[in-house]
C-alpha cells in the first residue's frame, strides 16, 4: 500500500502548480480589469472587420472537412495511446518475447494503414478539392523543385544580374522591371 | 545541480526529509526562470530578428532597449479592457484564462536536473529535480498541450468575429493533426529509454555509449544522446511538429496577419490579448524542454569531460531550452508561411506515415541487434550497455518484468555508479 | 485525500448538473469537460494513472474538440430554437436517473449489510495502473487480451471508413 501512495502523492506538487498557474492567470485578468480605463463606445465596441461595418453573424458555418480531421485524429490519437504501453515494455523483453510484442503491434498499425489508404485513395486529407489542387499533391516534388529566381532589383548584394530572357512568359505573368515601369508610365499618359 | 561539485546532500536534515522539498524547488526554479525570462524572450526574437533582417532593433528604453518589453507589459496592463458587442462574456473571459493555466502547468513533468542525496546509512541515490515526478511524465505535457486546442477555439468562437473564428478553427486543427507526429516522434524516443518519466529518458542517454565499442568517455555524451541514437528522423519530426503545436512562423496561419488580421486574438485587447503571447511563449519554452530532455540529453553536458562538468545541470538544460528558442527566432526570420492546405499535408501525409515506419524501423532494429547479443557465446558489453536499466523509484523493481537476458548484471538499486557518472564526476 | 476527493466529487456532480442544465451548447460542451478531467482525477486517486492521462489526451483532447467542431459545424444558433417541446424525453431521463441513483445507494448499502468483504488488497503492490503495467498485461501472451486487442484496431478502421464515407458524401452533394 506504501507503493501505493508513493506513486499518488507525487501528483501533489502538480496540483499545486496548477494552483499557482491558476493565481497568475487569474492576477493578469483580474488586474487589467482593475488597472485599465473604461471608455466604452460604440465604435469601439464592434467587431473588427478592417474598417468595415461587419456583414452578417460571424459564427458561420464551416467547411465539414475541419469535422473530418477531427474525426480522424480521434482514431490515430487512439492508436498513439496503444502504443505508449507498448514502447514502454518493448525494450524490457527478451528475445522471444520481443518478436512476439513486434508482430502483435506490427498487425495492428497494419490493419489501421489500410484504413490509412483508404483515406488517402478518397482524397479525404486533400484540403482544396479544386481541379487545380486535387491534380497535383501540394508538395509534389514538381512544385518543391528549384525554380529560377525572381529578381525585383533592390537586392542587397551586389549589382542585379539580369536573367536570360525566358523562351516564354511565365505564368504568373512577371515581366522585367523596366517593361512594367514603361506599362506603367505609357497608361498614366 | 549544485550537486555535481558537492558529492551528495544529506537526505534527511533533522526532520526535515529533503528529497520530499525537491518539487518545490523545482517548482520556484521553473517558475521563477520562465517569469524572468519571458519579458526577456520578446527582446530576445525582436533583437535577433531585427539583425537578422539588417536594422537595429528596440534601441530606445534601456541599454539595447533591454527594457522594452518590461515598458510593453506595464503599457498593456494600463490598456483598456475592451469589450466587443455581441461576444459570449463568460467564455471571451474564460479563453485567455484556460490558455495560460494550461501554458504554466504543462511544464510540471520537465525535469532539471538530478539531484545526488545521500542517506543516514550512506545509500546514495538521485532525485530528479521536477515537480511531478511521475510515472506517466511524459503524457503529462501532451496532455497539457492537447487541453490547449480549447483556450484557442474558445476564444475564436467566443469574439464574435469572422477572422477569430477562421483562425481558431485553423489553430485547432493544425494542432491536433501535428499532435499525431509529435507524439510519434517522441515514441521512438520512448521506445529507447523503456520508460515515459523525462528523469529516465535523460539516464538512459546518460549511460548510453553511442555505438558499440565506443571509447568510454563518450558514455552519455553528445553523440550517445538520443537526437542521434534514434536516427536522426525522429529529432527532425519533433522539432518540425512543436513548432507547428506552438502557432509559430512558419507555421503560423492561425495568426496569419496577411489574411487573418490576428486570428483568433483579434477582438482581445490589453492583458487579454498579452495573456494569449504570454501563454505561446510559455509553451515555446515548453516544447523546447521536452526537446532537450528527450532528444538532446537534458541536464548532461555535451562531453562528460572537465569544462564541460564543472557547469551546475540545469544551467546545460536552461542553455538547451534557449537554443530551442533561437531557433524559434531564426525559423521565423528565415522561412514563409506555409499555405494550409501544403501545411496539411505535411502532417498528416509526410509526417505520420514516417515517424510510424521509423518507430518499427528502431523496434526492428533493436531486435536485430538483441537476436546478434543472444546468439553469441556471452553476452558482450557493447550489447548490454545499449540496454537502459530501469530506474526504481517508487514501487519494486519487479514491474518492468524480468530484465533483459542480455543486461549487464548491474544492481537494480539506485546506486549504479556508472549511472551518477556524469553527476559525481567533479567528485574526488 | 478525503476532502479532495468531496471537492472533486461535487464539481464532478455540479458540472455534470450544468451541462445538462445549460442551454448554450458550447459552454455545455465546456462543463462536460470539466466533468471529464475531475474524473482524471479520480483515475489518478485510484492508481491508474495511465487511465487518467488517456481520459484527458482522448476524451478531453480529442473527442470533445470534435463535439465542439460539430457543434460550430452545425451552427445550433439561439439555444432558445433547440429547446424540444412535447417529448417525454425529460420525464424517462428523470426516472431512469433517480432508478440509478436508488440502485447505487441499494447495492452499497447491501455490500454493507451483508457478510461478503470485497476482497482484500494483495500483499504485494501490483502498480496495474502505471504505462508498464498495462503494458504488460495487455501484450503479453498469457494474457487473453491479444485478440481484442487487435479486433480494435478493426474497429479503429471502421471508424475510419465511416468517417471517410460521410464526410466525403456531404462534400459531394454540395458540389454537383
Amino acid at each position: 500500500m506504501s507503493g501505493n501512495h508513493g506513486d499518488i502523492l507525487a501528483y501533489v506538487p502538480l496540483l499545486v502548480l496548477i494552483g499557482v498557474s491558476t493565481a497568475i492567470a487569474l492576477a493578469m485578468v483580474v488586474g487589467s480589469f482593475l488597472l485599465g480605463p473604461k471608455k466604452p463606445t460604440a465604435y469601439k465596441a464592434t467587431a473588427y472587420e478592417c474598417g468595415m461595418t461587419p456583414i452578417g453573424s460571424a459564427r458561420e458555418r464551416f467547411p465539414v472537412k475541419f469535422y473530418l480531421i477531427a474525426m480522424l485524429f480521434i482514431v490515430f490519437d487512439i492508436e498513439t495511446i496503444f502504443l505508449y504501453p507498448w514502447a514502454v515494455t518493448y525494450r524490457a523483453q527478451g528475445y522471444d518475447l520481443k518478436i512476439f510484442y513486434f508482430a502483435e503491434m506490427l498487425v495492428f498499425v497494419a490493419i489501421l494503414f489500410v484504413g490509412y489508404f483508404y483515406i488517402l485513395g478518397r482524397r479525404a486529407l486533400d484540403w482544396d478539392e479544386s481541379e487545380r489542387a486535387v491534380a497535383r499533391d501540394p508538395i509534389s516534388p514538381e512544385i518543391l523543385a528549384p525554380r529560377p529566381p525572381i529578381r525585383f532589383g533592390n537586392e542587397k548584394s551586389g549589382p542585379v544580374r539580369r536573367l536570360p530572357e525566358p523562351a516564354h512568359v511565365p505564368a504568373y505573368g512577371a515581366v522585367s522591371q523596366e517593361e512594367r515601369i514603361a506599362a506603367l508610365t505609357s497608361r498614366r499618359e | 545541480m549544485i550537486g555535481q561539485l558537492a558529492i551528495a546532500f544529506p537526505a534527511n536534515l533533522g526532520p526535515i526529509y529533503l528529497p520530499a522539498l525537491v518539487p518545490y524547488i523545482a517548482l520556484v526554479i521553473w517558475l521563477g526562470f520562465v517569469l524572468t525570462i519571458l519579458p526577456g524572450l520578446i527582446w530576445i526574437e525582436r533583437v535577433v530578428i531585427a539583425l537578422m533582417q539588417d536594422r537595429s532593433g528596440p534601441n530606445r528604453v534601456g541599454p539595447r532597449g533591454l527594457l522594452q518589453p518590461t515598458a510593453d507589459v506595464i503599457k498593456l496592463f494600463f490598456k483598456e479592457d475592451v469589450l466587443p458587442e455581441n461576444v459570449d462574456v463568460r467564455i471571451y473571459y474564460i479563453a485567455p484564462v484556460i490558455a495560460v493555466i494550461l501554458a504554466f502547468a504543462a511544464c510540471g513533468t520537465l525535469v532539471l536536473d538530478a539531484i545526488p542525496f545521500v542517506d543516514a546509512e550512506g545509500r546514495q541515490f538521485t532525485v530528479p529535480l521536477t515537480v511531478g515526478d511521475v510515472n506517466i511524465g511524459l503524457l503529462y505535457i501532451l496532455a497539457m498541450a492537447s487541453l490547449q486546442v480549447y483556450g484557442i477555439v474558445l476564444a475564436g468562437w467566443a469574439s464574435n468575429n469572422k477572422y477569430s473564428l477562421l483562425g481558431g478553427l485553423r489553430a485547432s486543427a493544425q494542432v491536433i493533426s501535428y499532435e499525431l507526429a509529435m507524439g510519434l516522434a517522441l515514441l521512438c524516443a520512448i521506445l529507447m529509454a523503456g520508460s515515459l518519466r523525462l528523469g529516465d529518458i535523460v539516464e538512459a542517454q546518460a549511460t548510453r555509449l553511442p555505438f558499440p565499442g565506443a571509447p568510454e568517455f563518450l558514455r552519455g555524451s553528445i553523440l550517445a544522446w538520443f537526437w542521434l541514437g534514434t536516427g536522426l528522423i525522429p529529432v527532425v519530426l519533433y522539432t518540425i511538429a512543436m513548432v507547428a503545436e506552438t502557432n509559430r512562423a512558419p507555421f503560423d496561419l492561425p495568426e496569419a496577419e496577411s489574411e487573418l488580421i490576428a486570428g483568433f486574438h483579434t477582438e482581445y485587447s490589453s492583458m487579454k490579448f498579452a495573456m494569449f503571447f504570454t501563454s505561446e511563449y510559455v509553451a515555446m519554452l515548453t516544447v523546447s524542454g521536452l526537446n532537450a530532455a528527450v532528444f538532446w540529453g537534458g541536464w548532461l553536458p555535451p562531453l562528460n569531460v572537465a569544462p564541460f562538468t564543472l557547469i551546475p545541470g540545469v544551467l546545460w538544460f536552461i542553455i538547451k531550452v534557449m537554443m530551442g528558442i533561437f531557433l524559434y527566432t531564426w525559423l521565423r526570420a528565415t522561412l514563409p508561411r506555409l499555405r494550409y492546405d501544403a501545411l496539411m499535408a505535411l502532417g498528416w501525409k509526410r509526417m505520420l506515415p514516417l515517424a510510424l515506419v521509423w518507430l518499427f524501423v528502431l523496434a526492428g532494429a533493436n531486435l536485430a541487434l538483441e537476436r546478434r547479443a543472444s546468439s553469441a557465446p556471452l553476452p558482450t558489453p557493447e550489447a548490454g550497455a545499449i540496454v537502459p536499466r530501469m530506474r526504481s523509484t517508487g514501487g519494486p523493481a519487479s514491474i518492468t518484468g524480468q530484465p533483459p537476458a542480455s543486461a549487464e548484471p548491474g544492481p537494480q538499486t539506485p546506486v549504479p555508479g556508472s549511472m551518477e557518472a556524469p553527476a559525481s564526476n567533479g567528485a574526488p | 485525500m478525503l476532502i479532495l476527493f468531496w471537492i472533486l466529487a461535487l464539481t464532478c456532480v455540479g458540472a455534470s448538473i450544468a451541462m445538462v442544465v445549460t442551454q448554450n451548447p458550447v459552454r455545455s460542451a465546456l462543463y462536460l469537460v470539466i466533468t471529464f478531467l475531475c474524473v482524471a482525477v479520480f483515475y489518478v486517486m485510484l492508481s491508474a494513472q495511465f487511465l487518467a492521462a488517456v481520459q484527458i489526451i482522448v476524451y478531453a483532447g480529442a473527442i470533445m474538440v470534435l463535439f465542439l467542431f460539430v457543434i460550430m459545424l452545425l451552427n445550433l444558433g439561439a439555444p432558445q430554437a433547440l429547446r424540444e417541446r412535447g417529448t417525454l424525453q425529460p420525464f424517462f431521463a428523470a426516472v431512469l436517473g433517480t432508478a440509478f441513483v436508488v440502485m447505487l445507494l441499494l447495492s452499497n448499502s447491501l455490500v454493507a449489510l451483508s457478510k461478503v468483504r470485497p476482497a482484500a488488497p494483495p500483499e504485494v503492490y501490483v502498480p496495474l495502473g502505471t504505462v508498464e503495467g498495462i503494458g504488460k498485461n495487455l501484450f503479453d501472451p498469457k494474457q487473453p487480451w491479444i485478440l481484442p486487442f487487435e479486433i480494435t484496431s478493426i474497429l479503429l478502421l471502421v471508424a475510419i471508413v465511416g468517417a471517410v464515407i460521410m464526410a466525403k458524401r456531404r462534400i459531394q452533394d454540395h458540389t454537383p
